[in-house]
């Protein structure tokens, strides 16, 4: 199955990543709503990109009392449902990667989708920092 | 649009801030940013006014494609009129403070008066407010960053501050936004420190809208893609600017102790490979490369300093990675004081962004410190007991920090070359235009730069105009003055985007075109860009005018007019600005004492800016 | 500085040659050198010591020989001989 990888080596710290995802959930160029962040250690020694890593065991999921998190089969993710979603944060602190968060706008939460299996944040990446693709598929 | 349609002014002597609607046919007249910005600080203030007085004026703008997906878009600029130059100054900066303070909801930043006491303004979101900033006077940029940061519990604030350069009015103090990016020129950091003004705060989650995704995106993707195909884009990726060094040393054209000389032999210990190759103990310089905001370039550098140096050996909070050499902080520690010392020049960067000046003026200061050194008119008694002499690379690192903390000889050197070299009765040693330094080309090589150096706005500078291939394809000065005009107009559109000029790798005007089309509106055409472009270059010449400048301002020092070039491949000549500058008055409309002409300012809509 | 290339084209003369950081990925594998003694022989063009060195025939540079820039439209025209100094360097732009 294909998933985001994630190479921080190759990360500028450009924000192409997070200025594509505001776009596409927000409609406008927004990083703070951006569903990916690019996070800089050391006067820009390291730059990491960072998002959700669509776990296993979700549990965001599980702790969502309203059933407002849902699996997608196909493309392995877990996205919210914005209709049952009633912005109780629970699943933000079920979280131990911080990757899903409320999204005081709304008033819910948001997270990785994938863009529904095509992800804009790849697409705009300039230097394969991140890549959609299969890992078994992968030779490197 | 991608305008919020919000300017905030900062009132510092009233303590108050305010929000006032952004004038929209400004914006269609000027585009925004940098002549937005000059439209604005004619408006404001009286050109006379001394720089650094109550009366100045310093304006943070961005521009329409700031914080767009645009690639480049973080661009912003800070305008004022300049200590260091009498002049208008126009700096530009990337990071990513210029995108958050968009993202704040505002456009430009408008600063006026003088706070009685040390504030530093913070803004969220709509929201600004002024603060103490007693507890930070006297410090660092670098500390005021992490203060900032840890104060307000936001790792995600954008800070852009100064040094006690900018307080205590070194002529060429800067702006530093992000630790290491910087509206490096002109001493704009001395007119925030007049004001008293430590920092500006941002944070913004309000974005910037797009009101026709499909069609920004697609072109956005187009240009991407041109930036990503360009082997000039490859080299500024790969090699960063310091590429330049070794080009300008074997054509001639490096600025080389003080301009005595026009070729450095110690270029190849400071050149793109030295940064990447291990030292005798293992150490490299480059770490890696890294990006301002949006930008798919990146060009700048992340380097460190060998922990064994003698400048650092003791002194483990240099031991960290920070901004590394671009070609003009390589020329600026380099060449042009004789040194070839990869970490002392590295140190003296890390020296000039936690202090807040702008390396090249301060580079090219020294330099004249040490022709006055060598010529035996300054010495070990003015100088703190330090030998100046060229390549004296303790003497580089010693005088970097006195400057920026103000202390000894490093308050004369915070003069810079023109009021130094005044001082001791030697003002053709300075080599400066308008009073601010020279970049890293010899104007003997390199004609059509001569003319542009000349002819800029804010004095020496080598980023507001564009005639490198002309200047590489004969070294006459036949044919300088229509690339260098156009040239120009063009760059002055460019940093009135929020777009950086290094994407002219890959694009042309009609590629900023397409782009700004897509984002602002059809009525974007390529001539009204230019046509605001040229605008903008106008009515800096009038604050110029107004603020007393003449056509005697658009000259060169003797070095660069009577001496011929010792070496290189402009050996025995001189810069032919005499020939060139009357074609280039004419050319732009302006009489032959440089005033545009009534014809000229009726063309350009600027007859009430008239002389 | 490295010691005289030997291969296929040696010649009995020698010319200096400088390299700017900016091509030393450009050229083939043995002359990664920002400075270095070449063997040519007699009457060679600096068209085909650009050639020799790998880069490609369309990539842009600046050539500069003993202090003078020779203009591309020279670079076949243009013999070199014992002693010269040849610099190939990335073309110049704004930094």
């Amino acid at each position: 199955m294909k998933q985001l990888i994630l190479d921080a080596d190759k990360c500028t710290s450009c924000l192409q990543c997070e200025l594509a995802c505001s776009l596409e959930h927000e409609g406008l160029f927004a990083p703070a709503y951006s569903r990916i962040k690019v996070f800089e250690f050391e006067h820009g020694k390291r730059n990491i990109p960072y998002t959700c890593t669509q776990c296993d065991e979700a549990w965001c999921l599980h702790a969502c009392p309203t059933n407002a998190i849902a699996i997608n089969l196909e493309l392995g993710t877990k996205y919210v449902i914005e209709d049952l979603c009633v912005g109780c944060k629970v699943c933000t602190l079920a979280c131990p990667y911080g990757t899903i968060n409320y999204n005081a706008k709304s008033g819910k939460v948001t997270k990785c989708n994938l863009c529904s299996g095509d992800p804009k944040c790849a697409d705009a990446c300039p230097t394969g920092a991140i890549v959609y693709a299969d890992p078994q598929e992968l030779t490197v | 649009m991608t305008w919020h349609g919000k300017v905030l002014i900062a009132d510092l002597s009233a303590n108050t801030v305010r929000t006032e609607p952004l004038n929209q046919a400004w914006a269609d007249e000027y585009l925004g940013g940098r002549g937005l910005a000059t439209r604005y600080l004619t408006e404001m203030m009286n050109p006379k006014a001394d720089a650094l007085s109550p009366e100045n004026v310093l304006i943070f703008a961005t521009g329409p494609m700031t914080g767009t997906m645009a690639s480049t878009s973080g661009r912003y600029c800070v305008v004022t009129k300049g200590p260091l130059t009498n002049a208008i100054a126009c700096s530009n900066s990337g990071g990513k403070f210029g995108a958050e303070l968009k993202y704040a909801g505002y456009d430009l930043l408008i600063c006026t008066g003088k706070a009685v006491k040390p504030v530093y303004l913070l803004i969220e979101d709509g929201n600004a407010q002024l603060m103490p900033a007693d507890d930070l006077w006297g410090t660092t940029v670098w500390h005021t960053e992490e203060f900032l940061k840890e104060k307000h519990k936001d790792p995600q604030i954008k800070v852009a501050s100064i040094g006690v350069a900018g307080e205590q009015g070194v002529k060429y103090a800067c702006v530093v936004n992000d630790l290491h990016r910087a509206a490096g020129r002109s001493g704009v950091g001395a007119v925030m420190g007049s004001k008293h003004l430590k920092a500006v705060a941002v944070r913004g989650t309000v974005g910037v809208p797009c009101a026709n995704p499909e069609r920004v995106m697609a072109v956005t993707k187009e240009t991407h893609q041109l930036l990503k195909d360009s082997d000039g884009r490859r080299e500024l990726t790969e090699f960063g600017t310091n590429a330049m060094i070794d080009s300008m040393h074997a054509f001639g054209g490096l600025p080389t102790n003080n301009f005595l000389k026009m070729t450095f032999e110690g270029s190849k210990n400071i050149n793109p490979e030295a940064m990447k190759t291990p030292n005798e103990n293992g150490h490299t310089n480059l770490i890696t490369n890294k990006a301002c905001f949006g930008c798919t370039i990146a060009c700048g550098r992340i380097a460190h300093i060998d922990k064994q140096h003698w400048s650092v050996r003791n002194r483990e909070n240099y031991h960290h990675a920070s901004g590394g050499l671009e070609y003009e902080t390589a020329y600026a520690f380099g060449p042009v004081v004789g040194v070839d010392d990869i970490d002392a020049l590295t140190f003296a960067g890390y020296l000039m962004n936690e202090h807040g000046m702008d390396p090249i003026s301060f580079g090219v200061t020294l330099a004249a410190a040490m022709e006055l050194y060598e010529l035996g008119i300054l010495t070990n008694e003015h100088t703190d007991g330090v030998p100046l002499n060229f390549g004296n690379a303790e003497a580089l690192t010693i005088m970097a920090e006195k400057t920026g903390k103000q202390e000894g000889f490093g308050k004369e050197l915070g003069l810079g070359s023109k009021l130094l070299c005044e001082k001791y009765g030697r003002p053709e040693l300075a080599m400066v235009v308008k009073g601010q330094e020279f970049a890293g080309y010899d104007s003997r090589a390199l004609q059509g730069m001569g003319l542009g150096y000349a002819t800029s706005n804010r004095g020496a500078c080598h980023l507001k105009h564009d005639v490198f291939a002309e200047d590489m394809a004969d070294q006459s000065g036949d044919g300088k003055a229509v690339p260098c005009k156009n040239s120009q107009d063009q760059i002055a559109m460019i940093d009135s985007t929020g777009l950086c000029l290094f994407t002219t790798s890959a694009w042309d005007t009609d590629a900023f075109q397409r782009q700004i089309a897509a984002a602002c509106g059809d009525d974007w055409t390529r001539e009204k860009l230019l046509e605001s472009g040229e605008r903008t270059w106008n009515l800096e010449r009038l604050f110029n005018l107004h603020a007393g400048l003449t056509a005697a301002d658009d000259t060169l020092p003797p070095r660069l007019l009577e001496t011929p070039a010792p070496e290189g491949v402009a050996k025995g000549k001189v810069c032919e600005l005499d020939k060139m500058l009357p074609e280039y008055y004419s050319l732009r409309g302006w009489t032959d004492t440089g005033i545009p002409t009534q014809e000229t300012l009726s063309r350009l809509s600027l007859n009430e800016h008239a002389v | 500085m490295s010691d005289a290339h030997l291969d296929s084209e040696e010649g009995s003369l020698q010319i200096t040659l400088s390299l700017g950081s900016g091509l030393l990925s450009k050229v083939d594998e043995s002359y990664r050198d920002t400075s270095q003694t070449l063997a040519i022989s007699e009457g060679i063009t600096i068209d085909s010591v650009l050639n020799r060195l790998g880069l490609p025939s369309n990539m842009a540079v600046l050539v500069i020989l003993n202090d003078a820039l020779v203009q591309p439209s020279q670079f076949a025209l243009q013999a070199l001989t014992n002693g010269d100094r040849l610099s190939v360097m990335p073309p110049i732009h704004a930094g």
